[in-house]
């Protein structure tokens, strides 16, 4: 049986992630467009790193980031 | 059943007594010692002491229960859900409770028949109104229309003599009636919807579990559930702060002063850095000065939400623990009724009095004495009020007895507040200095209380009221800082408490209960109140499938027609037909995605044993090599696991003994491979295979 790349949760039919995973990812690429927009330019690796560091990044978050890391597929 | 009649010293009473029916053996004895200034008789009958007494010329029996005796049960078991059908019962579990409560039920029998007149005094609020009536109504053979009521806040002898001098014609039956069928709600969706749960989940795993869940509980897990995962996804944006250093001179001394750009979060690097850029070489000019006063009320009374969050902050007391210590310093006649929501202390309760009298408590003296002086003694009142109590205040009564560490806490907490409520507000200044750097505005403020009291609101100085407007400033350093926006805190008790509060759902009573429930049903857990992954599925699987289990609004609707039937403005009858059929659409629901819903949960305990592995893990499976062993409890037994036994891919799964610490000997069986355990017995290191059918074993039983 299938389950999310990050626990053992189902994943969603359109995902790798499960709800709470897919969430953490939304995020994750909404939070990149307020933070490009509010420091006018900032790559996403950049953006990454940035979160990791900060300790009030939520733990999804974080786990998503691990994964995304090495994942240059960010089109945005 | 003999029909015992009640003597002392050989004399039989008159019969025609008036029976006195109290909430619990305490307040039987407090009410019996108030209204016969301690010279009562008693007896022992059924194992209870029932107090005797005459009281203006009427002849009262006092007996007590033991908070609720009869329990809602269904009429007839029946596997085809949902089931609507429920009688009252004399509690019948646990076993030892059961004989107590039967004894308790068989002595009030006994003494009604030869009642003439009943009188309920039982705690008052709807809980203790729905006591009364159960008994009034099962053990006393229908007498809840004839029984009057005595209502007191205090269990003092003024406040009880005053109530027995005021009785109550009747009862308040509508109040009972609103309990009843909260009860009656509370258990038809407990039992159905938790069967129908557990059902979901034997049908997908053929395993039995119990999972519970109530019309209250479901929102309140989907409150810590939706929170948590608030903070497990945040993104934290960032924002900058202004903030400039000006140079000062006072008594020839320069100091800097910093103050803050007006706009609290600019939301744009850019933005931040061009206002630095173009302050440079400007001054800083005063371009307005405001002065305005303040006033601090001294603190309201203490309802029972109030003192819970006060024993928490300061004591870490969980609410349910406060409650609990309350209640007994109200049996102890030091305070008055502590499940009240009210924040207002009535004139009546003379303050004078009460103060005096705890002027005898050596560390309140000075306090006392400062108060003892004043003309007028007048609280502050809170906002909310209660009909049926005022707020929780000490009733001048010093005890005798040495209070436990705890009560004394609560009850000095108690007296502190009481003592605050009379103090005079303070009064401060706060000045706000408005400046221009060039064209941007900047603030700087100080308070300063004038009563200091509270040294933490006196950080203000008053260098600030020698400043004038259009005075020039050297701007010695300009600086950005860059903030993030922080993730909602998780909820603790006190906060969850609130929530429910703010959501109206449940009672000022049943709250901390409520918690208290689901961290025993492992749905939550820890001081920060975190969501368990069963919480978690609980709420995923009954988002898609039953919401309104987790809805406040349909909590809260409940709770309005609740209050209605109380008021006299509907009938139960009406209310559990709105209650059966939102039930039923809640089990069609349920029933309909019984595999998917039983799936999700099965998983989800999966993952817990999972977590549980690598938070607690002793050591590694010797059988598996992979999972890791841990222990697993309920109430009763113990038993040790591996962590792969749960998906069957590793068979170590053995009861342990149910007491001493347990550990893993650091060498495996010889002949089965299994783990051995190392504990003690009877204080002698005992070390044993953990395997049940070791052939060691085996061969020794033979």
């Amino acid at each position: 049986m299938k389950s999310c790349k990050l626990c053992n949760n189902k994943p969603l039919s359109s995902s790798i992630y499960c709800i709470y995973h897919e969430i953490a990812y939304n995020n994750l690429k909404s939070g990149y467009k307020i933070w490009t927009d509010r420091y006018d330019s900032l790559d996403w690796k950049n953006y990454l790193r940035k979160l990791l560091e900060l300790s009030t990044t939520g733990k999804f978050v974080k786990q998503v980031i691990m994964e995304e890391k090495d994942n240059c597929g960010h089109k945005e | 059943m003999k029909n015992i009649q009640f003597y002392e010293n050989d004399k039989i009473i008159k019969k025609g007594y008036s029976l006195v029916i109290c909430e619990k053996p305490e307040a039987a004895k407090k009410i019996a010692e108030a209204l016969s200034n301690n010279t009562y008789r008693t007896r022992k009958i059924m194992d209870s002491i029932v107090f005797n007494l005459n009281y203006k010329g009427k002849e009262l029996i006092i007996c007590s229960a033991l908070g609720h005796l009869y329990k809602i049960n269904l009429t007839k078991t029946q596997s085809k859900l949902p089931v609507y059908n429920y009688s009252w019962i004399p509690i019948n579990k646990p076993k030892n409770k059961a004989v107590i409560i039967n004894l308790k039920i068989n002595l009030i029998k006994l003494l009604s028949k030869d009642a003439k007149e009943f009188i309920l005094a039982c705690d008052l609020d709807q809980e203790g109104e729905t006591i009364g009536y159960n008994i009034l109504k099962y053990a006393c053979n229908e007498k809840q229309k004839i029984a009057k009521r005595v209502k007191f806040s205090t269990l003092t002898e003024k406040d009880i003599k005053n109530a027995f001098s005021n009785m109550q014609k009747h009862i308040d039956i509508e109040l009972a009636i609103a309990g009843r069928t909260r009860h009656a709600i509370d258990f038809l969706y407990g039992i159905n919807i938790s069967k129908a749960l557990s059902l979901a989940f034997m049908s997908f795993s053929n395993k039995y579990k119990t999972l519970s869940i109530g019309r209250v509980q479901g929102p309140t897990i989907f409150y810590v559930v939706e929170n948590d995962l608030q903070i497990e996804t945040h993104i934290p944006l960032p924002f900058w702060r202004i903030s400039a250093y000006i140079e000062t001179a006072e008594n020839g001394k320069t100091t800097w002063l910093k103050i803050e750009y007006i706009k609290e979060k600019i939301i744009k690097k850019i933005e931040a850095e061009d206002i630095v850029k173009n302050c440079k070489g400007e001054k800083a000019i005063i371009s307005k000065i405001n002065k305005n006063n303040f006033k601090i009320s001294p603190p309201v009374p203490f309802n029972l939400s109030g003192l819970q969050k006060e024993a928490f902050k300061l004591y870490r007391f969980n609410p349910y623990q406060t409650l609990n210590i309350a209640e007994k310093l109200y049996l102890k006649a030091l305070i008055s009724y502590p499940r009240t929501a009210s924040q207002k202390l009535p004139a009546a309760i003379n303050y004078k009095k009460i103060i005096s009298d705890l002027s005898k408590l050596p560390e309140f003296t000075r306090m006392t004495n400062s108060l003892l002086k004043k003309k007028r003694l007048s609280p502050t009142q809170g906002k909310i009020s209660d009909n049926a109590h005022p707020a929780i205040y000490p009733t001048g009564k010093i005890t005798k007895f040495q209070l436990l560490n705890t009560e004394k806490k609560i009850f000095n907490l108690i007296i502190i507040r009481f003592f605050k409520l009379f103090e005079s507000p303070m009064t401060g200044k706060i000045i706000l200095i408005h400046f221009n750097i060039g064209k941007y505005k900047f603030l700087s403020s100080s308070k300063k209380i004038k009563k200091q009291i509270n040294s933490k609101h006196n950080e203000g100085n008053e260098k600030h009221l020698n400043f004038q407007i259009a005075k020039k400033f050297n701007v010695k350093r300009i600086k950005i800082k860059e903030n993030f926006e922080t993730a909602p805190r998780p909820f603790n008790q006190i906060t969850l408490i609130e929530k429910m509060e703010k959501e109206n759902i449940g009672t000022k009573s049943t709250r901390a209960n409520i918690i208290q429930t689901i961290i025993d049903r492992t749905y939550i857990e820890g001081t920060k109140l975190k969501s368990t992954p069963l919480a978690r599925a609980l709420v995923e699987v009954l988002q898609i499938h039953s919401p309104l289990i987790l809805s406040s609004k349909m909590t809260r609707e409940m709770e309005k027609q609740l209050e209605e039937v109380e008021n006299g403005k509907t009938t139960q009858e009406k209310v559990l037909t709105i209650a059966n059929k939102n039930l039923s659409l809640i089990i069609k629901e349920i029933q309909k995605n019984n595999k998917s819903i039983g799936k999700k949960l099965f998983l989800a305990t999966k993952n817990l044993v999972i977590i549980q592995s690598t938070n607690n893990s002793l050591s590694k499976c010797t059988i598996c090599k992979k999972g890791d062993l841990i222990i697993t409890s309920n109430s009763r037994n113990r038993a040790l696991i591996c962590s792969n036994s749960v998906n069957g891919s590793c068979v170590v799964k053995a009861s342990l003994p149910r007491f001493g610490l347990i550990k893993i000997y650091k060498k495996s069986c010889m002949t089965c491979l299994w783990p051995k355990i190392k504990t003690a017995f009877k204080g002698k290191p005992w070390i044993f295979c953990m395997n049940p059918n070791c052939p060691n074993k085996v061969k020794r039983k033979r």
